[in-house]
């Protein structure tokens, strides 16, 4: 069931909502009446992105990075855009950001991250892992990739994807809450990939034979 | 004839050298808006020099040679100072909160590969206005419109510009930013001590005093009475250049308070700890022992209003006890040091701690006034705190009607000092090193976020 926007305001009223129970965080809303929509948050870009290092680098070998956590960044390199300044995203080009906003689920509710029409009709795709799973709490990291065949120009604070909640039935255990690990958890800006820490790809390369 | 050529062509090339590189330097990527300042003013006199480098005399072109080495360290500083070298995030927070201490200065803010947090207490726009734009016929020929040139050259510019420097391991330490206050604090102490230091001297007969404290600790017999006066005076003299630097050092720590309230204090009592609390050997170059600090700063926060951390949650360990454990055996007339060889150390302290009231009671006037003591909040520090510990970013506070109010950097450091002070009751040192960490990255976001609302109608992002 997708929350409304009345349900979506009750749950971020922090008077009559508990952290972790039914409290949704999204912050901050800079423009509330105009950011919350129907059954929907308008989400922000945030300043921090990560880039490829294409001009150093041949190939990239899931198998080579899972064997160390470092790997990764001879392939990618962490930038900020200040506010008010601009990355231009050029036709084919592929970049991951972040919301400007934070966000902290509670037990019952899973959110989509999704692009904005506006911003699909001129050939930006904003997100590719799009579930956000109950209790979990950072910025949401976007996957930009610029599908047009003209650059555009990304300026952080500008409403770029939205959120949209629902319901989970039934909400996580106790004991589910205290075994939850998230490999993103109170993430600030976009994270390297943390694909060294997936224990099923060292498990399969194990495999004798 | 050849040597005249030699520092000619040397000089020159020394120049244009300096030109490239500081052309080369990514000044649009400076987080600090006074290192765009600096950038620009710095260039825009290495451009003159060139550009009328053939009018210069040897004598002038040696002039230069002597300025030049301090062009070479602001180029590395500022190349130190580029987004991804410093904490971006809370840059423009914390540029607006230093500017409160002197109007129309800018500051640079990098790193430094040092574990200590420093000022170069020179301003730079003044420097290179009294070494090189003063100087007639350097960067303007000598005519009657020589002071308007001058002028002309500086309009646009502040007034100052200063490096603050911190260490680069600490770059996302939220905890120790408050460490950063003693050093912008050394501008305002640098200029009340220039303006007020003598008067004070005169008026509360400081001279007198430890002239004669020299002479009854004078043995008797060793200097003959002809030259008594003179020793005594060239000792005294020496005295009361250590009594301006410790003055210096201790004014700096009361203006750094001012600025982040109790998170100085608790920074300092960290930053202390490293030390052994009773070393005076560092006292000829104003620094006197780690406990008399503590000693000072609490009682300075005292007469500005600071008097306790309002925000210290019931049933926390209140670090402020384990500081006055410390300061408490500390009895300025019995407090015996265990370094000798400063026997005139106890009495400047003594002279410090009995005068207090009145050697900086319009410092401390001048700072109960500013504004931004004002908006030290126990209720906005618990928010940060509540929300920390929920792991949620505590950049605001939201009322019932979803209007969210921003938490100043002030109140966020204070809150995240309020969630350490807590979690230190964790026995488990991985988890509390952790948490920690996590509450510290909250932390940098959140002084980034509060900034943003602040700023949102103003800047209009959308």
């Amino acid at each position: 069931m997708t929350l409304s926007r009345e349900e979506i305001t009750r749950r971020l009223n922090p008077t009559l909502t508990k952290p972790d129970e039914d409290r949704i965080v999204v912050t901050p809303l800079l423009d509330m009446n105009d950011q919350v929509g129907r059954v929907e948050i308008d989400l922000r870009l945030g300043s921090q992105f990560i880039l490829f290092k294409e001009h150093f680098q041949g190939s990239l070998n899931p198998i080579e990075l899972s064997e160390s956590e470092s790997y990764i960044e001879s392939y990618q390199e962490e930038i900020v855009i200040p506010y008010r300044k601009k990355i231009v995203l050029h036709p084919g080009r592929f970049i991951v950001g972040s919301t400007l906003e934070y966000i902290a689920l509670p037990r019952d509710i899973e959110a989509q991250v999704e692009g904005r029409s506006s911003w699909a009709r001129l050939g930006l795709t904003v997100a590719s892992a799009t579930t956000v799973h109950p209790l979990y709490k950072g910025v949401v990291t976007l996957e930009l990739c610029n599908n047009g065949t003209i650059p555009l120009e990304l300026v952080p604070g500008v409403k770029i994807a939205q959120i949209i909640f629902r319901l989970v039935t039934p909400p996580l255990s106790d004991q589910q809450m205290e075994e939850i690990k998230c490999k993103y958890q109170y993430s600030i800006g976009p994270g390297f990939s943390k694909l060294y820490d997936d224990k099923n790809l060292k498990q399969f390369l194990a495999i004798d034979g | 004839m050849l040597e005249e050529k030699l520092i000619k062509y040397e000089t020159y090339r020394e120049i244009d050298s300096l030109e490239k590189q500081y052309l080369n330097l990514p000044y649009r990527d400076f987080p600090c808006k006074g290192a765009i300042t600096a950038w620009k003013f710095l260039v825009s006199i290495i451009v003159v020099l060139k550009n009328r480098f053939n009018n210069y005399s040897p004598k002038q072109l040696q002039f230069i040679q002597t300025i030049l080495p301090f062009f070479e360290i602001f180029c590395g500083y500022l190349n130190d100072s580029k987004t991804k070298n410093v904490p971006w995030s809370v840059i423009p927070s914390l540029e607006e909160l230093f500017s409160k201490i002197k109007a129309d200065t800018q500051f640079v803010i990098c790193p430094i590969w040092e574990a200590n947090y420093k000022i170069f207490n020179r301003n730079i726009i003044e420097y290179i206005d009294s070494k090189l734009l003063r100087t007639q016929g350097l960067l303007f020929d000598s005519t009657p419109n020589f002071d308007d040139d001058r002028k002309r050259f500086l309009e646009g510019f502040p007034s100052g510009i200063y490096f603050v420097f911190y260490p680069r391991t600490e770059k996302l330490n939220v905890l120790h930013f408050p460490l950063l206050g003693h050093e912008i604090g050394h501008i305002f102490a640098t200029g009340w001590i220039n303006s007020n230091f003598e008067y004070i001297l005169k008026k509360h007969h400081i001279k007198r005093k430890i002239e004669e404290h020299i002479d009854s600790h004078l043995p008797d017999g060793l200097v003959g009475p002809l030259f008594k006066p003179q020793v005594i005076n060239t000792q005294a003299l020496e005295i009361i250049d250590i009594y301006r630097k410790i003055s210096a050092e201790l004014l700096s720590d009361i203006v750094g308070a001012s600025i982040f309230g109790h998170p100085a204090l608790l920074s300092n009592y960290i930053f202390s700890l490293k030390f052994n609390l009773d070393d005076f050997r560092q006292v000829p170059h104003g620094y006197v022992s780690w406990r008399f600090r503590l000693y000072f700063i609490q009682k300075a926060m005292a007469r500005i209003g600071l008097k306790e951390f309002p925000g210290v949650i019931k049933g926390m360990t209140n670090w402020y006890d384990e500081i006055k454990k410390i300061t408490a055996s500390i009895e300025i007339k019995n407090y015996s040091f265990e370094v000798t060889g400063f026997g005139y150390v106890k009495y400047i302290i003594e002279l410090l701690d009995e005068e207090f009231e009145d050697l900086w009671a319009n410092i401390v006037t001048f700072l109960k006034d500013q504004k931004y003591i004002d908006i030290y909040s126990q209720s906005l520090q618990e928010a940060v705190f509540e929300r920390l510990i929920n792991g949620i970013v505590p950049n605001c506070v939201i009322n019932s009607e979803l209007a969210e109010k921003p938490i100043c950097l002030r109140n966020i450091v204070s809150g995240t000092w309020l969630y350490l002070m807590n979690n230190e009751q964790l026995n488990d040192h991985s988890n509390y090193f952790k948490s920690n960490y996590v509450a510290n990255l909250l932390s940098l976001k959140a002084i980034e976020l509060s900034y943003s609302q602040k700023n949102f109608k103003k800047d209009d992002l959308k």
